[in-house]
């Protein structure tokens, strides 16, 4: 395979997937690349079980603001019906002691480990009775290999009444804001008024108190929309608070067919906001990791270069030429969500339809080789695609994320040939101008 | 005639640069290019700087100095790197050189609050040698120094034996390891273990465990006809041949010797054994008896041919960088109870107190063995410091980390 950039630099692509300036071997790069797809098993789930890194607990679905945007909201119809519910403590306790007993177990493979406990809404700190007889019974817990980390996704609206217990626990908090004022104008309270003041009192507030606290333990969230840019929101931290945020696109899964058109209308691009600035790599480049453009060079990077290895058992035997199709995690691997309501998830960013069990008043459920069989059955529906798909080796596709999941399933990643070039061209085209940035990400990223 | 090209050496070229000597080693077939010419490694080090990719400008003319002419000529000709005319080329192009990333490499976990170094450590036990017994009545000569070299039996002055509830505990700890091979020793390791304790409690063992015993002690002993290729038959010197004329043939053709060899006339009796018996499976462990340096500078210490007598990939110099291949994985257990990660090193702790995990993330954290690399003086200054085999336990027997007749510092 070979590819000229703009630059007008030819180069090859030898058959692991690296670029080189000259075609020093006969064997090209091809789709299947060795790659052996197999099916998860039972042991895999029970595994991820015994070495959770973080569990997610939605503790009320009740919020005291009402954003236009909510992935709750008007928007969305993938989610159970919000009745400003709360996650019962047994239930939470219930799964705590479910995860400490698999934790426990022959299975965990660590001799110390950190736990994020995650809080989650609507707004966590509503239920802060909640928050706090958790976190009472987690520091409780028996269990010599584990200590624990407390986080939480919060609007910042409560962030005055208890940022004291907060910061004596140690929290890290996200703090979702999409700017300046007129830039949050879909962040508003029940009655459609502005939260801004509020929520930017309250932060002035912790860092005044907390000023450490405030340096480490706080980040910021921005939804990006037609009311703001990525400009404006860089500007926006990096001057008031001199913090990079992350920012995201809205969530184009699950929307609700009769609100498509208001849907697009609220919805913009990233890329397309970046381009409409006079600065966008200087901005990108403040933003590094944080930003879209980093963030794909750095998954191109760290699958492609060669030189990048998970872990030392990588470095001695090799990196695994066995996969599952996509970029589906295994289910529990990076984190499980509990909702309101007890069902359980392998990710808040996934269709409450997809639950994979339930915490009922009495026990778990959680059948494994029914999860083991339903996965299987959504992977073999695209396994077939995956084979002849160039990134199949890095893909980063979460087959929930698929439309039509349940029917003939079609992967809007499927990348050929021709698109796979035009890829690794645009990373190797920004490192012709970026060489730095290249041993920037091999010393510094960290990819969960 | 001037002519402008980027020069570059290609990604898959290993770099060593050490005071006024540079090494350049081609990792897909091994070639090599050595040059102490100042100018040239200044291009080499200007190359594999992180603003270059691996490339930079060079202006090629008639009056260009003989040796760079013939280090670019030797590049090419290696396939190791070459020269592109710049023409139309608007800027440089770059290469994803190679730095090591590991993810979850433990200075990263160290500086990581969130994290520690003792997460998910049970992946890296590899191997386990379990000297089960040290009881023994045959008082070989040199008895005790052999495991301190390689994997043998070894004998006590206030024996012990570890009790068969005490393995049960080890096995039940391995289901997450990726433990790929567990070695029984003892001096007569079917007088020491029933097979059946490990069949019975761990029908579902993967690994392969391999029954290592004294030659002297198999005729006494009745071998089950399916764990013959699970044995390894210890042999030291002076070797009974008797003992050989009474061996099952099968044992011959299924089971492993490990042959003690301490010079060259002990080397040729071997083999001759082999031939007679025809011995499929055999190992020659040398053993430095205090009195047979010379042996080992003659055939075991390193010579520049060694080195270069296969190519290694990149990730073969990674590891060497960064961890011992030849000790990363292993923990011995002690019929005591004592766990180490080599038996020439501290004690980690102990199988009745300490869990297998314990012991790993100590190991980890204070690098008895595992991560020790060749970075201390003499081979911190050889080009070869990483093209040299990690550290085996004859630099620890030795007290000397260079075994080699290799001049290149």
């Amino acid at each position: 395979m070979k590819f000229i950039t703009n630059n007008n630099n030819t180069y090859f692509i030898d058959p692991k997937g690296r670029v080189t300036l000259e075609n020093f071997t006969p064997n090209n790069y091809s789709s299947n690349n060795n790659i052996e797809f197999v099916e998860l098993t039972n042991e895999d789930i029970k595994l991820q079980l015994a070495n959770l890194k973080q569990l997610t607990l939605e503790v009320t679905d009740a919020c005291n603001l009402s954003c236009t945007y909510c992935a709750y909201g008007e928007f969305y119809c993938d989610y159970d019906q919000r009745k400003n519910t709360n996650l019962q403590y047994e239930k939470a306790i219930k799964i705590i002691d479910f995860l400490n007993d698999y934790w426990n177990s022959e299975l965990n493979m660590s001799n110390r480990k950190n736990v994020y406990i995650s809080f989650y809404g609507g707004e966590p700190l509503l239920n802060i009775k909640l928050i706090r007889k958790i976190i009472n019974y987690v520091k409780n817990i028996k269990n010599q290999s584990r200590f624990y980390t407390f986080s939480m996704t919060t609007n910042g609206m409560l962030l005055d009444k208890h940022i004291d217990y907060l910061v004596e626990n140690d929290f890290n908090l996200l703090v979702s804001l999409d700017g300046d004022y007129n830039n949050n104008v879909y962040r508003v309270d029940k009655k459609g008024r502005s939260s801004f003041k509020k929520i930017t009192d309250n932060i002035e507030l912790v860092s005044q108190k907390y000023p450490v606290f405030f340096d480490t333990n706080i980040n910021f969230n921005a939804v990006l929309h037609n009311k703001n840019s990525v400009a404006e929101i860089y500007s926006f931290f990096k001057d008031k608070y001199n913090k990079i945020p992350s920012i995201s696109e809205l969530n184009d899964m699950g929307i609700r067919p009769d609100k498509k058109k208001q849907f697009l209308d609220t919805h913009k691009n990233y890329y397309e906001s970046l381009s409409q600035t006079n600065n966008p790599l200087e901005i990108e480049k403040e933003m590094f990791i944080k930003s879209n453009t980093y963030q794909t060079l750095s998954t191109y990077i760290h699958r492609y270069s060669g030189f990048v290895f998970d872990d030392y058992n990588d470095l001695i035997f090799g990196k695994s030429d066995k996969l599952i199709p996509t970029g589906t995690c295994i289910p529990f691997s990076k984190r499980m969500y509990i909702t309101v309501n007890g069902k359980i998830l392998p990710c808040e960013r996934i269709g409450q339809q997809f639950a994979l069990g339930t915490i009922t008043n009495d026990k778990i459920e959680l059948d494994i080789p029914m999860i083991v069989a339903k996965y299987n059955n959504y992977l073999n529906k695209i396994k077939t695609q995956c084979t002849q798909c160039y990134v199949a080796r890095a893909c980063t596709m979460c087959i929930f994320n698929i439309d039509s999941i349940e029917d003939k399933c079609s992967c809007n990643n499927f990348t050929n040939s021709k698109n796979f070039v035009m890829d690794i061209a645009s990373q190797v085209e920004f490192l012709e101008h970026n060489p730095l940035d290249y041993a920037k990400i091999m010393n510094e990223i960290i990819i969960d | 005639m001037k002519k402008n090209y980027w020069f570059y050496i290609a990604n898959h070229v290993y770099c060593n640069i050490i005071k006024n000597k540079a090494f350049l080693y081609n990792t897909n077939n091994g070639a090599s290019i050595e040059t102490q010419n100042s100018n040239i490694i200044k291009i080499i080090t200007e190359i594999f700087k992180d603003k270059n990719l691996g490339v930079i400008s060079l202006i090629i003319d008639d009056s260009q100095e003989v040796e760079l002419t013939a280090f670019i000529n030797n590049i090419i000709e290696y396939n190791m790197g070459g020269l592109i005319l710049k023409k139309d080329s608007k800027t440089k192009p770059i290469q994803l050189m190679p730095i090591l990333n590991i993810q979850n490499d433990i200075n990263k976990l160290e500086k990581d609050t969130n994290r520690s170094i003792g997460e998910n450590v049970m992946k890296y036990l590899h191997e386990l040698n379990i000297y089960i017994e040290d009881e023994c009545i045959l008082n070989c000569k040199g008895c005790n120094e052999f495991s301190n070299q390689f994997v043998f039996c070894k004998n006590n002055t206030s024996p012990s034996k570890m009790n068969d509830s005490i393995l049960k505990r080890v096995f039940s700890q391995l289901q997450t390891s990726f433990v790929s091979r567990i070695n029984i020793i003892s001096s007569n390791v079917f007088k020491s273990i029933k097979h059946h304790i490990i069949s019975d409690n761990f029908p579902k063992l993967s690994p392969r465990i391999y029954y290592h015993t004294f030659y002297k002690n198999i005729i006494k002993q009745t071998i089950p006809i399916d764990l013959l290729s699970n044995i390894v038959i210890l042999v030291n010197n002076p070797i009974d041949k008797d003992i050989f004329e009474k061996f099952d043939k099968n044992i011959f053709k299924n089971s492993t010797f490990n042959f003690i060899v301490e010079d060259l006339l002990n080397y040729n009796q071997i083999m001759n054994l082999v031939k007679q018996y025809n011995i499929h499976n055999f190992k020659i462990k040398p053993f430095y008896n205090g009195g047979n340096i010379n042996f080992f500078k003659e055939n075991i210490f390193l010579s520049s041919s060694d080195l270069f007598e296969k190519e290694m990939p990149m990730r073969y110099f990674f590891c060497n960088q960064t961890l011992n291949t030849n000790n990363f994985g292993t923990l011995n257990i002690l019929s005591s109870g004592e766990v180490k990660a080599n038996l020439n090193t501290k004690v980690l702790g102990n199988i009745n107190n300490n869990s297998i995990k314990e012991m790993i993330h100590k190991e980890l954290i204070t690098n008895t063995a595992w991560r020790q690399i060749r970075n201390s003086e003499p081979c911190i200054s050889c080009l070869y410091q990483f093209l040299c085999p990690p550290t085996s336990n004859y630099e620890m027997i030795f007290k000397q980390i260079n075994l080699c007749n290799v001049k290149n510092c």
